[in-house]
């Protein structure tokens, strides 16, 4: 099997798992009730608007709507719907329009489909889900890209560092400081830091700081001084896998017999581990760090909740928690989408960076 | 491969060969050591890893911790004291050592109104006789005195205003238990009174101290006392000058810090007007009860924080007036010997030879000089029920002053009743030609309209015992108001030990008919008393006051149970679903893989989140065609662990699939095939042996993953184990976050420092036991 059918065959698993998944994540979340705490004459225009984005369990003549109509409204609104209005100057999506008096979307359509996803009705009223999301993505990106220029650098250097150093007390340290900072849970040294950081020593906020607050810039220095605490408490873990990962293959790379090899040809000791055992070591390492950087969309829910990061993590527990179902769905869609993918990609990662490796090759 | 060849290549002939033994039989004979069995073999193994034996140790003795503790421990789980919240963690060894190590302290930077609000609980408690004096370093000594240590003092500068403002600070070693100080308890029966009485005397502690007076607005300044401490400002003291609440002496003067230190803090105990039948007794700090008729004006009012008082009135045997130094029957004295005291003191309206005067707030000024709007502001000032100038006495009646004769009454008597704490209300009963009228608070009512529970609520308020009507004076007597007079002089006695305990002025009476009693305790001792052991919580207590080291160790026990739980679970489900996957493979294997990729793809928090709703909260009926079998519902503990195995066995059936892809086409399987093994017998005798090791260290490293998982879904709140008698790990550090890990660090400490060590040592154990089952692992993921 060529690596081009292996894809293809692959892509289209990937489609059906995906399909599938959502089709059980909507049900599982429309199974969830709706909270409403409208009464009186603004619970009937509240069940109305329902009706309209098909939240309601019955329609307008009292009708039960079955699971399965909802799955269908909701797929249609995503393929076909075209509600939003698009500016045919600047092509910039507005929000989409509702009558005041009836409750009813006002239709614009413009000829082409839009990948509708919905609106949100509790976080961010009557927004786009894609901009709600989009609005929150910013913090959770800018803190995992610097989680990860941080301990990628750090916990390669720190693997190598031991490995070099095997079995003497600085590799014995590392070791056991990995050990630690992989079994205790981040929360755990997020507290540490944010009571002896921001709250004995005051040298840190203890928390993220709001975009006025920091001048209206994501690149402020209010704002990454804010961010230093969150990002230090998502590195340790990062550090310590990846520090865990690279002295273990490392130390693999220098024991074997290519080394012995190139030592006798003449080479030094750097020399050979330059060339020959880094390179080796990194081929299995490599599409991890990958993978994180396909993750650095996806935000930490706990980390982002003890520093108040107004990130997407926070978005998704809220989504649930408030029944925004739509909400709900688009992110587990796009996230669930990006995981997917980014398995695919690491494996046909190891295809490229090992020649040795065929992908779906038969034994 | 390799060493085959090699004997093929030396052209081995069989001639070479010669047999060992050739004429013994060996058979026979016993091995000289047993044969060693796969799991003793690991074990050994294991025994040599000494990281990991530790490990074990760890999670041992936290197991031991959970269980034992429990049932060892002095608090029960649903134990809480409100006023002991936050406590800080205390052996009760280190008790006043100062040490600052596990003594229940902490520091705090205090200023010197800290200083002394903190040594005047110690100055209270030691405060036995209610005078307020002591000597200083019998309260620096006092085990009372919640400050334990002083580090350091300071000056400390701060600019306001660009002007350099200087105080002095003290750095001080807190104790957070004896912190507490005072506290009113509501409710005391007097049986319980004198239960409290009977213990002061067998142990010798004290814990019922007197009353505060929070009524005279001149001795106690509310705005800024929280309601929390109120109990531990004994002494006479004032919103000082720049915030804070500053001692005061008997003149309002505000006291340093020396001074406190000489012992002048004045006490202000609420005034309690006791009546014997010789009169009215009031406390005097410094000579105990004294008779009010033996006072001095000045003395009167510095012992009752009234300003005026010419005439004191005594319940029992009517007005005095004080008269020539001293305070005399008003009754006894001529009209014109009267006259002169009166037109000298009146608080409200004064009448002299010229006219009306009345106090308009610094002065008394005449009446005909103020203009309506003065005259109505010094009235409305001072004089809220009623009102007297030379026109005659006027009364609130729906909101405008009037005379008696106008509102067609005719006015009997009017007395002033003192409430608990003594502050006087004019607390009127009015008589007219329709009844009786009272004062409900504001406004003049006929007593007859109220009802019964209104009436008695107004009692209750004002804490009225005595009143007087037309026919003579009233008292309250077996719930009924009845002629003094007419009553035995032992019912008479009988109500002045009832209602005027005159030996101490400990209590207020609270509650429909004055039945029960408020009083205020030295709460420490009162705990003592409440609860026969000492405050004293080894770990803290939580934001609300429960024990942390025994709700630990149940939240401990609970996430142990829950994980082994959990793992249990998902060892054997996903043991037989990989099994099958891995076995039969082909379609079979491509069907059910993707099945738990879909599984998979569920978010753990919205299976929580559904199975909170519907199946813990709620119940979802399981019907077969139209017949109900059974109405599904599950307790909490159950709903969490369904909605984590849910999806928690794909882990296992992962790799119990890679283990038998592994095994299944190795040669003795074919072996015991071809010997007519079935399926059944091939996947679990032959295969599934092979893959337990790597299922045993699956299983317990699944432990702190299920740990992990409780305390994040528990720190989000999408699962709750919170009650008095159910609690988590993750409900524990969820409490801690939001009592503020900056002020109370101690709460969530050990939660944290117990689930980091569970963690780290059963990532240890595991990796151990994976070292032990699979030797040729090791090392590779160290």
């Amino acid at each position: 099997m060529s690596t081009f059918k292996y894809v293809l065959s692959r892509i289209a698993l990937m489609l059906v798992v995906f399909v599938v998944t959502m089709v059980l994540c909507f049900c599982l979340i429309r199974l969830l009730p709706f909270k409403s705490e409208a009464t009186g004459l603004q619970a009937i225009t509240e069940q109305r608007r329902l009706q309209m984005l098909g939240w309601a369990d019955t329609d307008a003549d009292g009708n039960k709507i079955t699971m399965i109509e909802k799955l269908g409204k909701w797929i249609y609104n995503i393929l076909f719907r075209d509600v939003q209005s698009i500016d045919p100057e600047t092509g910039e999506k507005t929000k989409i329009e509702y009558d005041e008096k009836t409750g009813e979307i006002i239709p614009n359509p413009d000829g082409r489909p839009d990948w509708d996803w919905g609106v949100s009705l509790k976080i961010d009223y009557l927004k786009d889900v894609t901009e709600v999301v989009g609005d929150r993505m910013t913090p959770t990106i800018l803190l995992n890209v610097y989680s990860l220029l941080i301990s990628i650098p750090i916990g390669i250097a720190f693997g190598i560092f031991a490995a070099l150093k095997k079995n003497k007390w600085q590799d014995h340290f590392i070791s056991t400081a990995v050990m630690l900072f992989i079994s205790v849970p981040s929360f755990v040294y997020a507290f540490l830091l944010q009571y002896f950081f921001a709250f004995k020593w005051g040298i840190l906020p203890a928390q993220s700081s709001s975009l006025m607050d920091a001048g209206g810039s994501y690149f402020s220095w209010e704002m990454s001084k804010s961010l230093i605490l969150p990002v230090l408490s998502m590195s340790f873990g990062t550090i310590a896998g990846l520090t865990r990962s690279t002295r273990a293959e490392l130390t693999e790379a220098l024991t074997s017999e290519y080394m012995l090899l190139a030592r006798t040809k003449g080479l030094t000791r750097s020399q050979s581990i330059m060339r020959h055992a880094l390179k080796n070591a990194m081929v299995p390492i490599l599409p991890g760090i990958i993978s994180s950087f396909v993750g650095i969309l996806s935000g930490s829910y706990i980390i982002e909740q003890i520093f108040g990061v107004p990130g997407v993590g926070k978005l998704y527990i809220m989504s649930i928690n408030m029944r925004d179902y739509d909400l709900f769905m688009f992110i587990t869609a796009f996230y669930g989408f990006i995981g997917l993918l980014s398995n695919i990609l690491i494996d046909l990662s190891y295809g490229f960076l090992d020649p040795r490796v065929k992908m779906g090759a038969k034994k | 491969m390799a060493k085959k060849n090699d004997l093929q290549n030396q052209h081995l002939t069989p001639d070479m060969f010669v047999p060992v033994n050739a004429d013994k039989v060996l058979s026979d004979v016993k091995f000289d050591t047993k044969p060693v069995g796969y799991l003793m073999d690991a074990w050994r193994r294991f025994k040599r890893n000494k990281a990991s034996v530790v490990a074990a140790c760890i999670i041992l003795i936290i197991a031991l911790f959970a269980i034992i503790a429990p049932l060892v421990s002095p608090y029960e789980m649903s134990e809480v004291d409100g006023y002991y919240k936050h406590a800080r963690p205390k052996i009760a060894g280190m008790n006043n050592s100062g040490s600052g190590f596990w003594d229940g302290t902490y520091v705090k930077d205090q200023s010197t109104l800290d200083y002394i609000y903190f040594n005047g609980i110690a100055m209270g408690a030691l405060d036995t006789d209610f005078d307020g004096k002591h000597d200083w370093n019998e309260v620096l000594a006092s085990e009372f005195n919640p400050i334990k240590k002083e580090l350091d003092d300071y000056d400390y500068t701060t600019q306001v205003n660009g002007v350099d403002i200087t105080s002095h600070r003290y750095e001080l070693r807190v104790d957070s238990y004896y912190e507490v100080g005072f506290r009113s308890v509501e409710g005391i029966t007097p049986e319980e009174y004198q239960r409290i009485l009977d213990w002061e005397q067998e142990t010798g502690l004290k814990v019922i101290y007197p009353v505060i007076n929070f009524n005279d607005a001149d001795a106690f300044d509310s705005t800024n006392i929280n309601t929390d401490s109120q109990d531990n400002y004994w002494y006479r003291n004032k919103r000082g000058t720049n915030g804070g609440t500053v001692p005061i002496d008997i003149n309002g003067n505000e006291l340093t810090l020396e001074q406190v230190m000489n012992g002048e803090l004045v006490p202000n105990y609420a005034v309690r007007y006791d009546e014997t039948p010789d009169g009215e007794y009031i406390v005097d700090p410094l000579k105990g009860y004294v008779l009010a008729s033996s006072l001095s004006p000045e003395e009167y009012a510095a012992l009752t924080n009234k300003r005026y008082s010419t005439f004191i009135e005594d319940r029992l045997n009517g007005i005095y007036a004080y008269y020539n130094g001293s305070y005399v029957l008003a009754s006894s004295l001529t009209p014109d010997q009267l006259e002169g005291n009166t037109k000298r003191y009146r608080q409200n309206g004064v009448e002299a030879e010229d006219g009306a005067y009345v106090f308009d707030g610094n002065d008394y000024a005449l009446v005909s000089s103020l203009s309506e709007a003065e005259l109505a502001r010094a009235y409305a000032r001072y004089s809220a029920v009623y009102t007297e100038n030379s026109k005659g006495k006027f009364y609130l009646v729906d909101g405008e002053y009037k005379t008696g004769t106008e509102l067609g009454w005719k006015i009997m008597e009017i007395e002033e009743y003192k409430a608990g704490g003594g502050k006087t209300y004019s607390q009127a009963f009015v008589l007219d030609y329709n009844g009786n009228y009272v004062l409900d608070g504001k406004n003049y009512k006929l007593e007859s309209s109220m009802s019964a529970d209104a009436l008695a609520k107004m009692v209750v308020r004002y804490n009225i015992d005595w009143r007087r009507d037309t026919q003579g004076k009233h008292t309250l007597f077996e719930g009924e108001y009845v002629l003094y007079d007419s009553l035995t002089p032992e019912q008479q006695d009988s109500l002045l030990t009832r209602y005027h305990r005159v030996e101490n002025a400990t209590f207020i009476r609270t509650g429909a008919g004055g039945k029960n009693y408020r009083i205020r305790v030295l709460y420490y001792n009162y705990y003592r008393y409440l609860n026969d052991k000492e405050p004293v919580h080894v770990f803290g207590a939580d934001s609300q006051g429960y024990d942390i080291l025994v709700r630990l160790a149940m939240g401990a026990r609970l996430s142990l149970v829950l994980a082994v739980c959990v793992a249990a679970i998902n060892l054997i489900f996903g043991s037989l679903y990989g099994a099958i996957s891995g076995y039969y493979g082909g379609k079979v294997d491509m069907v059910m893989e993707r099945i738990t990729d879909v599984l998979a793809g569920i978010p753990t928090i919205v299976l929580m989140t559904l199975v909170r709703i519907h199946l813990i909260e709620g119940s979802v009926p399981v019907m077969i065609g139209d017949t109900l079998l059974f109405n599904l519902h599950l307790t909490d503990m159950g709903g969490i662990i369904f909605a984590m195995c849910a999806t928690g066995w794909i882990g296992t059936a992962y790799s119990v699939r890679m283990q038998f892809y592994r095994f299944k086409r190795q040669e003795y399987i074919l072996a015991a095939r071809t010997l007519g093994a079935r399926d059944g017998r091939l996947m679990f005798r032959h295969i599934f042996p092979n893959a337990l090791g790597t299922l045993i260290t699956g299983s317990v490293l699944v432990i702190p993953g299920v740990i992990f998982s409780e305390t994040s879904l528990a720190y989000l709140g999408v699962i709750s184990f919170t009650g008095p008698n159910i609690t988590s790990l993750g409900a524990m550090l969820s409490n801690g976050q939001s009592a503020g890990i900056s002020k109370f660090p101690h709460i969530i400490f050990f939660p944290a420092l117990i689930l980091s060590l569970l963690m780290i040592s059963f990532n240890l154990f595991g990796n151990g036991l994976r070292d032990a089952f699979n030797p040729s692992l090791r090392g590779s993921e160290e």
